[in-house]
């Protein structure tokens, strides 16, 4: 029986994707290809609305059939977003709504994956013997792209062995998810599947989360059993010393090539681990903060975040400029004349740190 | 009779002693000092000329103990010349005393003291890392903050140590070439996003050539081919910024002050001395008139670390 039937946004499909070696089940949420454009068109949006979130079971894929374009260019990128502990896919789908629109154009060649992760949502995996060691979700999330991928991308059956490896992976982690992100980011099994560009990890800070874990059991024997309504929870969810503070978001969501970006809600968080602190005074990845928010920025503000994680992966050359930039103020102070790299029309909302 | 100046002599004296013990400055001294600092400073070059013996520093970020350390290993000002790149601010708790005292000690001994540009020094990067929420902490109110970040749009962005020596915070720009471009920038405004002022104090030197992008989100990376052009073209002996190695085969060298970086990190800061020979030195015979100090944090500071507060909500 699913939890709760909550509509899958606009823009979002859901599959079934099997892993043949284990048997588990994952329910993955996907978009971009040529699913975002249409859905800008208008034409899909009413109908997967109306189809709701499947529950397990086979996977009716009517209106991929069309999806033509994808197929015929392949997804250059694609993002692997992972949500936090008690979250799931659902997590990402506003701030990669938001995402999608500043992609413009090139969302045609962006495929965005959010699997629900082991012990999640509506994924199931076997044995189900509750291992949620670090080295299980990673070797099960890792079944669960290779699966996409030798099923053509998309998760159908029948298309065994035609899909495209995509180009560049890039894989966006929240606290839990961000640390599966960095170890599967490193994994080799991901070769056969593409090569990582990006590592983007959202409020994770090991030396914080060290310090915060006697407060777990306590946290997590405060959750209540039941909701009587969807509403309720919703409520519960967005109330006082949660970690989500915005209302439209919980509705939805109760190598030296490699760059890597960190989200932190405030410094004191970097402060909190001494790495951390050593790897960001030597340049080795950026920092971008997001104050005023709780622990689920991108769900807090998911416009503000999308511009950062598209910042950063026009920055570093992952995604091609879609045209949407101007839309946010890209550009510069109009005073450079003698540039001699390529200048990107891209503006920081804030500056990383030294 | 009027009262006397900030600006008097015996006065800015006493100050720059209260300042020694740590304590902070009233709000309108700390007003009428940046005010000073700020006509001194707009006389300065952005490639401001300094001359040799002088001691060369890295990033302070607020850590005052360890900057007191720093001038009882180095020498005090104004006995021994100093050259500050940057990053004076931030991070580490004594953010306002750190400041408070390099401009006291600008105003005083203008001929003794550099104090160059980091990228703390800007109002965007204050507000997220600490000298913000500081200034409102022990002032009550973020005038310290406004003053202090008015006047660091003054700040010369590099220094030029006997026209040999090119000393920047960050690193070199794609967009210039010569120091005459960096001399003719309009330094006189808040960091921006990107452009050469920015990359001054963003870019890193890294192993691969040419030019690359910055993981850091800012600024550019740039190889042991582009040093070399540059010194070449500039008649230069190396470069110095922030950070602590050779590079470039010892075509830069980075230079890091702030000793337990963050009071966590373990370091060891350095400092560099210039001696008075170098200016009649060539070719590899510079390298033995520089010479580097290490330094251990000063016993106090691991004080500053009680009450660190966690977010309610992190699981």
């Amino acid at each position: 029986m699913p939890i709760a039937q909550v509509p899958v946004p606009s823009g979002w499909q859901q599959a079934q994707v099997l892993v043949p070696s284990t048997g588990s089940s994952f329910c993955v949420s996907y978009a971009g290809g040529n699913l975002l454009s249409s859905t800008a068109s208008g034409t899909h949006t009413k109908h997967e609305t109306a189809e709701g979130r499947r529950p397990s079971g086979e996977h009716t894929d009517g209106d991929l059939d069309d999806d033509s374009d994808a197929d015929a260019n392949g997804e250059e990128t694609v993002l692997v977003f992972l949500h936090g502990a008690g979250h799931t896919s659902m997590s990402w789908t506003l701030p990669c709504l938001e995402f999608g629109k500043l992609l413009g154009s090139v969302a045609s060649e962006t495929l965005m994956l959010a699997p629900d992760l082991p012990f999640h949502g509506q994924t199931r995996v076997l044995p189900d013997d509750r291992d949620m060691s670090m080295a299980r979700l990673v070797k099960e999330l890792l079944g669960c792209l290779q699966a996409w991928f030798a099923l053509g991308g998309r998760g159908r059956a029948g298309d065994a062995g035609v899909g495209r490896k995509p180009l560049n992976m890039v894989f966006v982690g929240h606290s839990l998810g961000g640390a599966c992100a960095i170890h599967l980011a490193r994994d080799p099994g991901l070769a056969s599947i593409g090569r990582v560009r990006g590592l983007c990890v959202v409020d994770m800070v090991e030396g914080a989360a060290m310090q915060s874990l006697g407060h777990m059991h306590e946290r997590v024997q405060k959750v209540p059993a039941r909701f009587d309504s969807i509403e309720a929870a919703i409520e519960w969810s967005v109330g006082a010393g949660q970690m989500i503070r915005n209302e439209e978001s919980a509705a939805l969501s109760v190598p030296a090539q490699l760059r890597k970006l960190l989200v932190l809600a405030g410094y004191s968080l970097l402060e909190s681990d001494r790495e951390l602190c050593s790897a960001q005074m030597q340049g080795a990845f950026e920092v971008q903060f997001m104050q005023g928010g709780g622990h689920a920025l991108h769900e807090d503000f998911p416009r503000a975040w999308a511009r950062i994680l598209y910042r950063f992966l026009r920055w570093n050359g992952v995604v091609r400029e879609g045209g949407r930039e101007g839309e946010w103020g890209g550009g510069g102070q109009g005073w450079q004349t003698r540039r001699r790299f390529p200048r990107l029309p891209v503006a920081p909302l804030s500056f990383p740190p030294p | 009779m009027a009262p006397p100046s900030v600006y008097d002599p015996g006065l800015l004296e006493a100050h720059i002693e209260s300042l020694r013990k740590g304590q902070i400055l009233p709000e309108n001294v700390v007003w009428s000092l940046c005010e000073k600092a700020k006509e001194i400073l707009q006389e300065e070059s952005n490639v401001q000329a300094v001359q040799c013996p002088v001691t060369i520093c890295g990033d302070i970020h607020g850590q005052f103990y360890d900057l007191l350390e720093l001038f009882l290993i180095g020498g005090d000002c104004p006995n021994t010349n100093y050259l500050f790149m940057g990053d004076y601010v931030d991070r580490g708790f004594y953010s306002v005393e750190v400041a408070s005292l390099l401009i006291a000690l600008k105003v005083r001994h203008r001929h003794r003291i550099t104090i160059l540009r980091g990228n703390h020094e800007s109002r965007q990067i204050t507000q997220v890392y600490g000298f913000y929420d500081e200034c409102q902490r022990k002032y009550g109110n973020p005038n310290v903050w406004k003053s202090f970040t008015d006047l660091f749009d003054y700040l010369p962005m590099t220094a030029l140590v006997e026209d040999r020596i090119f000393c920047l915070h960050g690193g070199l720009s794609p967009s210039i070439d010569t120091l005459d471009h960096a001399r003719n920038l309009d330094r006189f405004q808040e960091v921006p996003h990107e452009g050469p002022m920015c990359d001054l104090v963003w870019s890193d030197p890294d192993e691969r050539c040419g030019w690359g992008i910055s993981p850091r989100g800012a600024g550019y990376t740039f190889g042991q081919d582009i040093t070399e052009q540059f010194n070449h073209v500039n008649g230069l002996s190396f470069l110095i910024m922030e950070g602590y190695q050779w590079t470039h085969k010892q075509g830069v060298v980075t230079i890091f002050s702030a000793p337990n970086y963050c009071y966590r990190c373990g370091n060891q800061a350095a400092l560099m001395e210039v001696d008075e020979q170098f200016g009649s030195t060539e070719g590899q015979d510079v390298y033995q008139y520089c010479n580097f100090i290490r330094f251990d944090p000063a016993p106090r500071e691991d004080a500053g670390r009680q009450g660190k507060r966690q977010p309610d909500y992190f699981l």
